[in-house]
């Protein structure tokens, strides 16, 4: 009888506890399902079809069909697309130089300096706007006869230069805006490399009497090397798949020697309507972006701010 | 730390990091001041870093000629559509993966973030075809949609419901609550500093973005602020520097808004944003 009873009783709470893991079960699916369709329709879809899309010939409006890898094969007879590859290659070569780098040195200030969340603050500024507010502002600026920033040049006895409408310089031009809005935002991931890197190593080099310059070479910058890997891939990532700066800047002027992969893709697929070629480009820039990716996830452990 | 005690050193850095801020904000101060200085007035020819002259009725002319009314309320439908949308969504899957542990939660927090190295360019050309097959192109709706699907949203609220302690849905449990009066009642305030943080980011986010609305919209009455300026004032020699850097200001401030009484979570949400392009 007793024993019974704590059968029963065991029963008792034994059934409703597996009606609760299952009732729970259901509930955890029912409220995943809205973000799981929307993750398939709009990211896992998209990329098989991207796939799909460059193995075809296919408009904007007529019946699609199989053609292999003819449409990898015409990319690379294609100048056009050639240029582009070429450009992006250059792009990426000079706005990761260019950017990657600076914010170290902005770290180091920042570290020392009084008033840290006031100038923190100010560098951050330019990251938070768009391409779309930020590109007007400095196309004005930077417009002969008219802008403040040429006109600057024009005063100190150089002649106004032509930034924008120059092929040989504008990717410097887009590397230094690039530096310029993202400064800020990059430096916080070398601040938080610096404080990861402790106090002791430098204070020891101080008491060994190492020079400003020592101390830099030999201790910060081998010290930081993870995060200077970690902030380059995260701009590489950046030029790779930038769209909106180099079309917003460049749009009017330079955009034949300024017209990377993104842009490629843009005005041939979506303009021009030749989807199954454009794809076959879309892929290969995918490509190249899991690969950096792939070394960026496995560089990147405990160096985020 | 490095340069304690040395005073010369001190005054070096303080001077580049002056030097460096003035970098920064000259573009954006050079933005007002033009934006301020009368139609009548001559920009060329002189070097206009700070405001000269205080002539509102730039903005106004902005508002009525460039049509910055409706370009800021389409900006702030998709933007605020995106954000009760993507934030909603995420934060149900989110509790689901950390809360309610179903079999396959783990796989499931992989299915969502694994997308998030997918940037919109990559996947430009297949965004464009479905909202086309689903019939919304060139509606608001197609720019929300794709935007929904933001995998380091769930992420971030994965991460931080996982550092809220058990005892509180144990404790919730225990006194009969359903796991949807947990979410509502007990994770989701408790989250909400996470949320809040996602909120941001995606609003900015979507505010700022030019790439979708370039693709989706076609007609001028619904172009979002950043399209608007882009293809209404960029291209656009007939607008006056004046006015259009008046409609550049007018969308800025928004952002400049939230950054300015949110500045702790700003830059928390845009440093979370990192690996977004």
């Amino acid at each position: 009888m007793h024993d019974a009873a704590n059968r029963k009783r065991e029963g008792w709470i034994f059934r409703p506890a597996l009606l609760k893991i299952s009732r729970r079960v259901v509930i955890g699916w029912v409220l995943a399902t809205p973000a799981i369709v929307v993750f398939l329709v709009f990211k896992w879809y998209l990329i098989v079809s991207l796939f799909l899309n460059s193995f075809q010939q296919l408009g904007l409006f007529n019946q699609h069909h199989w053609v292999g890898f003819a449409n990898y094969v015409a990319l690379l007879h294609n100048p056009g697309f050639v240029h582009s590859f070429i450009a992006t290659l250059i792009w990426i070569l000079v706005g990761t130089v260019m950017t990657a780098f600076p914010p170290l040195l902005l770290a180091l200030a920042l570290q020392g300096a009084p008033g840290k969340a006031f100038w923190r603050a100010v560098y951050f500024l330019p990251g938070i706007f768009s391409w779309a507010m930020e590109g007007p502002i400095w196309i004005y600026l930077l417009t002969p006869d008219q802008g403040p920033i040429a006109k600057l040049f024009g005063l100190l006895g150089i002649s106004e230069p032509n930034w924008l409408n120059n092929p040989h310089d504008i990717f410097f031009v887009l590397g230094a805006l690039l530096l310029w809005q993202q400064a800020g935002f990059l430096a916080l991931f070398y601040l938080a490399g610096l404080a990861n890197m402790g106090t002791d190593v430098l204070e020891a080099a101080l008491v060994d009497g190492a020079s400003s310059l020592q101390r830099f070479f030999r201790i910060i910058l081998p010290l930081t090397l993870p995060t200077i890997g970690v902030v380059t891939l995260i701009v590489l990532s950046q030029t790779f798949s930038g769209f909106s700066e180099i079309y917003v800047v460049t749009g009017v002027g330079v955009y034949q020697t300024t017209q990377v992969l993104t842009l490629w893709i843009y005005s041939n697929g979506i303009v021009a309507g030749d989807i199954g070629l454009a794809s076959a480009a879309s892929v290969l820039l995918f490509l190249m972006t899991i690969v950096a990716t792939y070394f960026g996830l496995r560089n990147s452990e405990g160096t985020t701010p | 730390m490095i340069e304690h005690g040395h005073k010369t050193n001190r005054i070096i850095v303080l001077g580049f990091l002056t030097i460096g801020a003035l970098c920064m904000v000259i573009p954006m101060m050079s933005a007002l001041a033009v934006a301020l200085t009368p139609p009548t007035a001559p920009l060329t020819g002189r070097i206009l870093f700070v405001p000269t002259h205080f002539y509102w009725r730039n903005f106004v002319s902005a508002w009525t000629e460039l049509g910055m009314g409706p370009l800021l309320g389409n900006s702030a439908w998709v933007a605020m559509g995106t954000v009760v949308g993507q934030v909603g969504i995420s934060t149900m899957a989110a509790f689901s993966i950390s809360r309610l542990r179903m079999p396959g939660s783990r796989f499931l927090l992989y299915f969502f973030v694994t997308t998030m190295f997918l940037a919109d360019t990559v996947i430009l050309l297949p965004i464009f075809l479905v909202v086309r097959s689903l019939g919304l192109l060139d509606t608001l709706i197609g720019v929300v949609l794709p935007h929904l699907a933001w995998g380091l949203s769930v992420l971030f609220l994965v991460r931080y419901m996982d550092g809220i302690p058990r005892d509180f849905d144990e404790a919730a449990r225990i006194d009969g609550a359903s796991e949807w009066r947990i979410l509502f009642r007990v994770i989701g305030p408790l989250s909400m500093p996470a949320i809040a943080v996602m909120m941001i980011e995606t609003f900015v986010g979507t505010w700022n973005d030019f790439i979708l609305p370039l693709v989706v919209i076609s007609s001028t009455n619904k172009y979002t602020v950043a399209l608007g300026l882009v293809e209404l004032t960029g291209r656009n020699v007939g607008v006056l520097p004046q006015i259009s850097m008046a409609a550049t200001v007018t969308a800025m401030l928004p952002v400049l808004f939230i950054f300015l009484i949110l500045q702790r979570y700003f830059v928390r949400a845009v440093s979370a944003g990192g690996v977004k392009a």
